[in-house]
């Protein structure tokens, strides 16, 4: 056993050394280019290779990291190469300024298309990136006067640092490293969870308290500046663009690029770029009839994503998973403490002459209820009586077609599902949704970064209150194993552990007992009564009666959309209209 | 020979094992109520007859022959209809579309044929008639249920498979559904109805089974059943067994 | 004034083009949940059919014509196994980028066996068209008006009085209730990338005369009718059609009045302007929330 700190400190240097590994193949790889003298050929088709690289590694966060599309990047690079070049040429201007400008205008565009189109969902920003791309060719083509038309810009100029087409191809391997470093670690910054989480499952990634919008959009606008970077470089090292460059053709070759070498890693856009740039180079012949070539790209992408969907990069690593061994680590962690708010007003969650309908149809009708602070309070009615409906108002998911949530004292009724959770709500889901491409570790981490969370946000102590959330629902040993590795019964108990981790001020559980054996409901019964032992309020919903009887303080139950009982649970459970409610009553049996 | 016989039908969803080796079986003519609580698997014990669900294990006869392998469209032209659970109306067709749509597995029947039996069906359901020219998702739960079971009798099905028809509706509405059922058993038709509602469910049943977590647990007639304390276990839980005994 | 008339009459001549395209489109979205990349490819494949039946091998314009429909369902069909049958249980991401491999794959195909140079289509109708004062109306746009409005009838009629129609309808909203009912899920879809490849087919057929018949005329088919879906109210078939016609008005007049060359970037203007404005388009969602 050992602390948590030395566990931190453990894979801490394992990071290190890995950056040290990789900070000296990239200087090995930046003398070779700065210092073998290439034919201007070899020159051409390494930094071909390396600026579109940079752009594609943009993809990688969008797509890969995100599940967003992007078909415009060839676009976003064009732009950045135009601020290079025109500015170079045109205006005089040093080709660093040119490049800051040509980060910022593709920045803005970036946001601005993302945050138009984003919240209308995939199809529409396939389209409407599509769109840019065509206006923005329309553009380079027709505005003559600022573009130089079809024939496009010539005589570049190259910063003065590096002015030779052998430091240039340096200084942009230097920029593709950091780029790659970068891309690389996102993953595992908060901003990179937060895209896997919207990717993996993006109902789980609003309750967990992310802003899914502004993910989204992040992601969209990186993808966008490093299509720039890359364009900037690029033109640099061309000395040369022109609008067919910067084509509708070229954001699906960079879209194949990604999709072939694999979307989920830095590594997959290098070697997809670089087969995609080499290939074509060995079958020259190809190019000599117009249009084959494309059409083989367009075929690949078929062939790619019906048969390596995860690209060649994915493929390797899922023949060489299982030769590397999990970091597995056994330490005392802390015990769980969950920070209960500062209001001590005594109800948690006031539910006022709430009511949904769908059409004709009123799922829930007019329900008022009541959690007090501290209590187990359980929320029961036969199928179709509006529980799940009222949960679903209650997180955010339904607008109400009338009446008020206040938690903790404060209107929640029309928060966004992220908004809820900063407000201190918690829960789980009656059908899991974990975060299902993450470890357990990571999915309770996203738990622990709920916004409002009072806790220290220093990796370390995320790193060690997730562990011991993890701990308290009795999986510690197992925190850095994929959640797809565990049972279903686990992986409800890690749904939990991450609700706890964000300290919620109510905890939300939709059925936690569905599609558990009789063991491991046992164990949940045991589980629900130490977090209440911590003084954590808690609403449950759940069908089965025992788990409630012994849990639950305080029952609420519905039928038809309305509540018909709310007590204690001996008293409701023998309340008449509760019995026929589930048994049906004697009134209507014609026996 | 039973009409339908399900011997030792095991099914997964993933890592959960909804099923457990279930055996029953349906006599032609019967009406066979299957209760439990949420998640015993009664929904799932209809889906796996009608092919919307693979078995992971065990057998499914119906009029002798083993029906493993067929999907849901060849099965429900064996004459087997589901009413699903939540009554799966088509939101952007009308009632009686929705219902002449119900005879989709019958070959050789004219669209005028099938619109006279449509017209027919709301002889029966003469609460919906006023409303069957409304698209779907604007109907309220009882009409919507009513057109889901119209829809499956457009089947001219052998076998009516029934679930929960009582959901999310009012007493009034759930006795005019029940006197339905009554009605379609009275014309011979055979129907495995699947029941929260135990008193309603086995009012008009023959014979019932109720499933706990996956398994059978008990059988036999309606009187039985209802008198069983295991039955009322399985929808109240421990303590209203504990509360009754006291 | 007669200008104004003029510019209609062709704004609402080419729009019809659109509106068709888009029908295509609704319907596959409808069936599959998938917004199909290359459904313009349907019109340029069709157009390419018509210049090999009836130019290359110079058979009668009417049995070209056929053999060209006939052709497009049999490609309607072939796209549906290839592209999107395999996927059909993937997300919509790994379909769309199948959809845009496709039509990558088609146009560049197209080129690879013809070249750049675009092709010419001679009008189907003899007679080149008539005045009405001095609006001068080509035959061809009047064709293409009319036989739009034809086929919007039969579409409508189809959907709305056979029970094949129903079945289609029933499963676009509910594809595991329309199995249990015996509805034959696949062979439905079958149908509707057959019936949308064959009405795209015939947009490309009639618009060929006025626009030559290029590798490059799908994709900018297809987004207008992508930006028609949206202003019109996505999925909804009275609003691709109203949306196609307004985009088709709105970008000839942008021509005539505003600028020539930039004649393509009006659509999408119009197209990121609704985004912004009015997502939801001119009719909205039909079907609301379900229950």
């Amino acid at each position: 056993m050992s602390s948590m700190i030395e566990i931190y400190r453990a894979s801490a240097q394992r990071k290190q050394r890995g950056l040290l590994a990789y900070i000296a193949l990239i200087a090995v790889l930046v003398y070779v280019a700065a210092t073998t003298t290439f034919d201007g050929y070899v020159t051409n088709i390494l930094m071909q290779a390396v600026t579109y690289s940079v752009a594609v590694m943009g993809l990688t966060v969008v797509l890969g990291l995100c599940g967003q599309i992007n078909l415009a990047q060839a676009a976003f690079f064009g732009l950045g190469a135009y601020a290079v070049g025109l500015g170079t040429v045109d205006y005089g201007l040093s080709y660093w300024i040119c490049m800051g400008l040509g980060l910022i205008v593709v920045l803005g565009f970036g946001a601005f298309l993302g945050t138009s189109t984003i919240r209308l969902g995939g199809h529409y920003l396939a389209m409407v990136t599509i769109s840019f791309q065509q206006i923005l060719t329309l553009v380079m083509i027709n505005w003559i006067p600022v573009t130089h038309g079809p024939d496009g810009v010539s005589r570049i100029l190259k910063p003065t640092l590096f002015n030779t087409p052998q430091s240039y191809l340096a200084f942009c391997v230097v920029v593709l490293a950091v780029v790659g470093y970068l891309v690389w670690q996102l993953p595992s910054t908060k901003l990179g969870r937060a895209m896997r989480a919207v990717r993996d499952n993006e109902l789980a990634a609003g309750v967990t308290g992310i802003d899914i919008q502004r993910t989204k959009v992040t992601a969209f606008a990186i993808c966008a500046l490093l299509g720039g970077l890359g364009g900037g470089l690029f033109a640099g090292g061309f000395s040369y663009v022109s609008p067919d460059q910067f084509s509708f053709a070229e954001s699906i070759v960079f879209l194949t690029m990604v999709l072939l070498g694999g979307v989920a890693s830095p590594i997959g856009a290098v070697i997809g770029t670089g087969l995609l740039i080499l290939i074509p180079e060995w079958l020259r012949f190809l190019k000599s009839i117009p249009g084959l070539y494309l059409a083989i790209y367009g075929l690949a992408v078929i062939l790619i994503v019906l048969f390596m969907p995860d690209g060649i990069w994915g493929f390797v690593v899922q023949r060489f998973k299982s030769l590397r061994g999990a970091l597995r680590l056994s330490a005392e962690l802390p015990e769980l403490t969950l920070v209960q708010t500062q209001s001590h007003a005594d109800d948690v969650l006031v539910v006022d002459n709430l009511a949904k309908h769908f059409g004709g149809l009123k799922a829930v009708d007019d329900i008022s209820f009541i959690v007090k602070r501290g209590s187990v309070h359980a929320l029961i009615g036969p199928n179709g009586s509006g529980k799940t409906t009222t949960l679903n108002v209650l997180s955010g998911l339904y607008t109400p077609t009338a009446g008020a949530v206040k938690l903790d004292g404060q209107d929640i009724t029309h928060f966004a599902p992220h908004e809820r959770t900063a407000s201190g709500l918690g829960r789980t889901f009656q059908n899991i949704r974990l975060f299902r491409s993450m470890t357990a570790l990571e999915n309770v981490i996203i738990g622990v970064e709920r916004p409002g969370n009072p806790v220290d946000h220093a990796p370390i102590a995320l790193e060690g209150r997730a562990r011991a959330a993890l701990n308290f629902v009795g999986l510690g040993d197992r925190a850095d194993e994929l959640v797809t590795s565990f049972s279903y019964g686990h992986q409800r108990l890690i749904e939990i552990a991450r609700a706890l981790a964000g300290n919620p001020t109510l905890l939300l559980l939709d059925e936690p007992a569905a599609g558990l054996n009789s063991t491991e409901k046992m164990e949940l019964r045991d589980l629900l009564k130490r977090i209440a032992a911590k003084g954590l309020t808690i609403l449950i919903i759940d069908h089965d009666m025992t788990l409630v009887s012994e849990v639950a303080e305080h029952i609420t139950v519905l039928n038809f959309g309305r509540r018909i009982a709310d007590g204690d649970p001996v008293s409701v459970l023998n309340h008449p209209d509760v019995v026929t409610a589930y048994l049906g009553s004697d009134a209507n049996a014609a026996h | 020979m039973p009409l339908i016989e399900l011997k030792n039908v095991s099914v997964r969803y993933g890592e959960i094992e909804a099923l457990r080796g279930v055996s029953l079986s349906v006599e032609a003519g019967e009406v066979v109520t299957l209760l439990g609580g949420n998640g015993a698997g009664k929904s799932t014990t209809l889906r796996a007859i009608s092919g919307l669900t693979k078995p992971a294990s065990g057998e499914i006869i119906f009029e002798g022959k083993s029906m493993t392998g067929l999907g849901p469209e060849e099965i429900v032209r064996l004459g087997i209809a589901h009413v699903p659970e939540g009554r799966r109306v088509f939101p952007g067709l009308t009632a009686h579309e929705n219902i002449m749509l119900g005879a989709s597995n019958r070959s050789g029947v004219s669209k005028d044929q099938i619109d006279q039996e449509a017209d027919a069906m709301f002889d029966l359901f003469s609460d919906i008639r006023p409303f069957q020219h409304v698209l779907g998702w604007t109907l309220s739960g009882g009409q919507q249920q009513m057109v889901a079971v119209a829809r499956g009798l457009m089947a001219k099905p052998k076998l009516l498979l029934l679930d929960e028809p009582s959901l999310g509706l009012a007493p009034v509405i759930v006795s005019k559904v029940f006197e339905i059922i009554k009605e379609i058993r009275r014309r011979g038709t055979t129907v495995l109805l699947v029941e929260q509602n135990a008193r309603m469910g086995l009012s008009v049943a023959d014979r019932g089974y109720v499933l706990e977590t996956g398994r059978l647990v008990v059988t036999g007639k309606p009187d039985e059943l209802w008198n069983n304390e295991d039955v009322r276990a399985a929808y109240l839980g421990g303590h209203a067994r504990t509360a009754a005994k006291a | 004034m007669d200008m104004v008339f003029q510019l209609l009459f062709q704004g609402i001549g080419i729009g019809s083009v659109y509106a068709l395209v888009a029908l295509g489109f609704v319907l596959i979205f409808r069936a599959t949940n998938v917004v199909n990349f290359a459904q313009g490819e349907f019109s340029m494949v069709a157009a390419f059919l018509m210049v090999i039946f009836s130019v290359d091998l110079e058979w009668p314009y009417w049995i070209s014509f056929l053999l060209s429909l006939g052709g497009m369902a049999i490609y309607g069909a072939l796209f549906n196994l290839g592209v999107y049958f395999p996927l059909r249980h993937r997300t919509y991401l790994p379909v769309i980028i199948s959809t845009i491999g496709a039509s990558i794959l088609v146009s560049n195909s197209t080129l690879a066996l013809y070249g750049p140079q675009p092709q010419v289509l001679q009008p189907l109708l003899d007679f080149p068209g008539f005045n009405i004062g001095t609006v001068y109306l080509d035959a061809q746009y009047l064709l293409i008006i009319g036989l739009t409005v034809v086929l919007v009838a039969f579409q409508y009629w189809f959907f709305e009085h056979t029970l094949l129609g129903k079945k289609l309808q029933a499963t676009s909203q509910d594809k595991e209730m329309a199995s249990l009912l015996g509805i034959p899920v696949a062979t439905m879809i079958m149908l509707t990338f057959v019936y949308s490849a064959m009405i795209g087919g015939l947009a490309g057929i009639l618009v060929a005369p006025i626009l030559f018949v290029s590798i490059h005329m799908g994709g900018t088919i297809a987004l207008k009718a992508f930006a028609a879906t949206i202003i019109g109210g996505f999925g909804d078939v009275a609003g691709a059609i109203i949306g196609g016609l307004a985009l088709g008005v709105i970008e000839t007049f942008g021509a005539a009045y505003v600028s020539v060359p930039y004649k393509d970037g009006f659509a999408f203007l119009v197209l990121v302007a609704f985004l912004v404005f009015r997502p939801q388009g001119i009719f909205g969602e039909r079907v609301a929330e379900k229950a």
